[in-house]
């Protein structure tokens, strides 16, 4: 109970008064208004000679702070730095005000491997809430670290985090010849262990993941037929599964997995279809003499949202994924809205959206129906979310092509480093 | 082979502008093809041609149209666009139209359209805007007289930028559309 009343009373900031008087009042608050838990990430213990250094804090504090829902403080405001279980004193970390304690060290077992231990306790019950302890290879602290970050957020929010999940990025790069070549890789979310999928001389285009991530189906820019192809990520094998007349592009994997919404565009009308990937049959789904591309299906698979200029700019509209439905405007506001795709919870919409200010990163709240900036940045494309929906991720196109990864309310961004080459599209696995 | 040096003669002049465009401090680099399905002349096999005679466009084309600079219009194969828009400008229509009749007087040549949209805006948006925009510009050739089996139209969205470069001057010149005469082997 008394955990309870603390959170409720953090989150309107009123710390001091719960804590002197146990005060139980019940409050109903929202998500988004839930302040970030302030913790803290003690440099793990290293034992000497190892130039692992602080690899396993640096993850775990990166990841809690990406969500936007955990306020690591830096190290330097620390009293003490504990890690083991008898070095803690919890007043040190009442006094600078965070709720989580993180403590762990790594060793070296001598034979290539190390023991990773790791404790979360809870600054002012006084208590443990877990430990664990791995044995890894050097290659798997980076993993290791994610989990325990993991653990972290799953213990403090009571959902799973997105800190395990895979991006699939698209780059432009120099073959070892010099030649431009344009990759596709999977990578850990935040960048790093990135493995190349696929080279070509030819653009990729809309890469986008299976609902079971064992695929990603993408087109390959031709002048005049480009297709879209489907490859197995664990094994490397692809197939074509759209080729008709025309450019097939914008692939989107309908959530049961059996089926492939995708934009066809035959004699410069670019219409959406959806291809069930089992007998190969087409549906057209859009009809209008003006563009409709980039479907996104909703996580329950019975509406697909897309790009259309039939209102003049680019607009968002949502029609149900069968035949001879109706089209509806989404967005109303800005110059131009595009390349839409549904949050976890089908809720909300994240696009890019022109309101003046150039192209950013935005959600569309369906409940509210209006459409809020989270970018600070102008050049933007390719937006997506987490698996959990906690983080958003995009590329910042121009003259320093990144990713960016940002917390729904836009307030924490960190820039992705890892992919080679000039990023053009990233997607985010949607299996947690 | 005689008949099409006055097209080879154009794509020469247009060539010569185009490096002439290059010199004004706009960087090429890092621009690299997509493969074509088609057999657009290559700048190579256009300059191994060697008889040219430049006088026959100015003579052909004056003979065929009215008070316009003719010469001038056929020096141009680039129509270029308003952000988010597939409009065809007025001045970049009578441009076609002067092609369109220079390609009557050729019945066997073809013309092939290439469409392109600047960085901005999200990739599938671009090659559909890319596509838009090379269909209003077949739209005309037609319209001026060019049947559409003897027009191939290719969109390739933002991916093969003009110039690189990353403010309005350079995203100008990537709204565009580039059409080629495409003579037969």
């Amino acid at each position: 109970m008394l955990k309870i009343c603390r959170k409720l009373l953090i989150a309107i900031g009123l710390l001091a008064v719960c804590v002197n008087s146990y005060a139980l009042i019940t409050i109903e608050i929202d998500e988004g208004v839930e302040r970030a838990v302030p913790i803290a990430v003690v440099p793990f213990g290293v034992d000497e000679g190892i130039e692992l250094e602080h690899i396993v804090d640096d993850v775990i504090r990166n990841d809690l702070a990406r969500t936007g829902r955990f306020d690591p403080k830096p190290p330097i405001e620390f009293l003490s730095f504990p890690t083991t279980i008898d070095q803690i004193t919890f007043s040190d970390w009442q006094l600078i005000k965070v709720d989580y304690v993180v403590i762990g060290s790594v060793s070296s077992m001598g034979d290539g491997s190390y023991k990773v231990i790791s404790r979360l306790f809870d600054a002012y019950e006084q208590k443990q809430i877990f430990g664990n302890q791995y044995m890894a290879e050097a290659s798997q602290l980076r993993s290791i670290a994610h989990q325990i970050a993991n653990n972290v957020y799953e213990n403090v929010t009571g959902s799973k985090s997105s800190f395990h999940s895979k991006i699939a990025v698209t780059a432009k790069a120099q073959s070892s010849q010099g030649q431009p070549e344009h990759r596709l890789y999977v990578a850990d979310y935040d960048g790093h262990n990135s493995q190349i999928l696929l080279k070509t001389n030819d653009p990729i285009l809309s890469p986008t993941w299976s609902p079971d991530s064992k695929q990603i189906a993408y087109s390959i820019l031709k002048a005049h037929q480009t297709k879209v192809y489907i490859q197995t990520v664990a094994t490397g094998d692809r197939h074509v599964v759209a080729e008709f007349e025309g450019q097939n592009s914008s692939p989107s994997w309908s959530p049961d997995g059996q089926k492939i919404a995708f934009a066809n565009s035959n004699k410069g009308n670019s219409e959406i279809y959806i291809l069930t990937l089992e007998d190969g049959t087409v549906t057209r789904i859009t009809n209008h003499r003006l563009i409709d591309t980039e479907p996104a299906w909703s996580p329950d698979g019975k509406f697909i949202v897309f790009t259309s200029n039939r209102g003049k700019n680019a607009q968002i509209y949502r029609i149900r994924a069968r035949k001879n439905a109706n089209a509806e405007r989404i967005t109303l506001e800005g110059e131009s809205n595009s390349g839409a795709r549904y949050s976890p919870s089908g809720k909300q919409l994240i696009l890019i959206s022109n309101q003046g200010n150039g192209n950013q990163v935005a959600i569309y709240d369906f409940k509210v129906q209006t459409i809020k900036i989270v970018s600070s940045t102008t050049i933007d494309d390719s937006a997506n979310f987490s698996p959990n929906g906690d983080m958003l991720i995009y590329i910042v196109e121009g003259e320093d092509r990144h990713i960016n990864i940002l917390s729904p309310d836009g307030k924490m961004q960190s820039r992705i480093q890892g992919v080679a080459g000039a990023v053009k599209q990233v997607a985010w696995e949607s299996k947690n | 082979m005689q008949r099409y040096t006055v097209l080879i003669g154009t794509l020469l002049i247009s060539l010569a502008m185009l490096a002439g465009c290059a010199k004004t401090g706009v960087d090429t680099e890092g621009v690299d093809p997509v493969s074509t399905d088609s057999d657009v002349v290559e700048t190579s096999s256009v300059d191994n041609s060697g008889n040219v005679i430049e006088s026959e466009i100015g003579d052909a084309a004056v003979a065929s149209d009215s008070d316009e600079n003719v010469d001038n219009l056929l020096d141009q194969k680039t129509i270029y666009f308003e952000f988010d828009d597939a409009k065809v400008s007025e001045d970049s229509q009578r441009m076609i139209r002067a092609h369109a009749e220079v390609l009557s007087d050729y019945p066997d040549a073809s013309v092939a359209i290439s469409g392109h949209a600047d960085e901005r805006g999200t990739r599938e948006y671009n090659l559909a805007l890319s596509g838009q925009r090379g269909e209003s510009v077949s739209a005309f050739f037609q319209e001026f007289g060019i049947d559409s089996s003897r027009i191939s139209v290719a969109s390739f969205g933002e991916e093969i930028p003009a110039v690189v470069g990353f403010d309005e001057s350079a995203w100008s010149l990537n709204r565009r559309v580039e059409f080629e005469y495409v003579l037969p082997n």
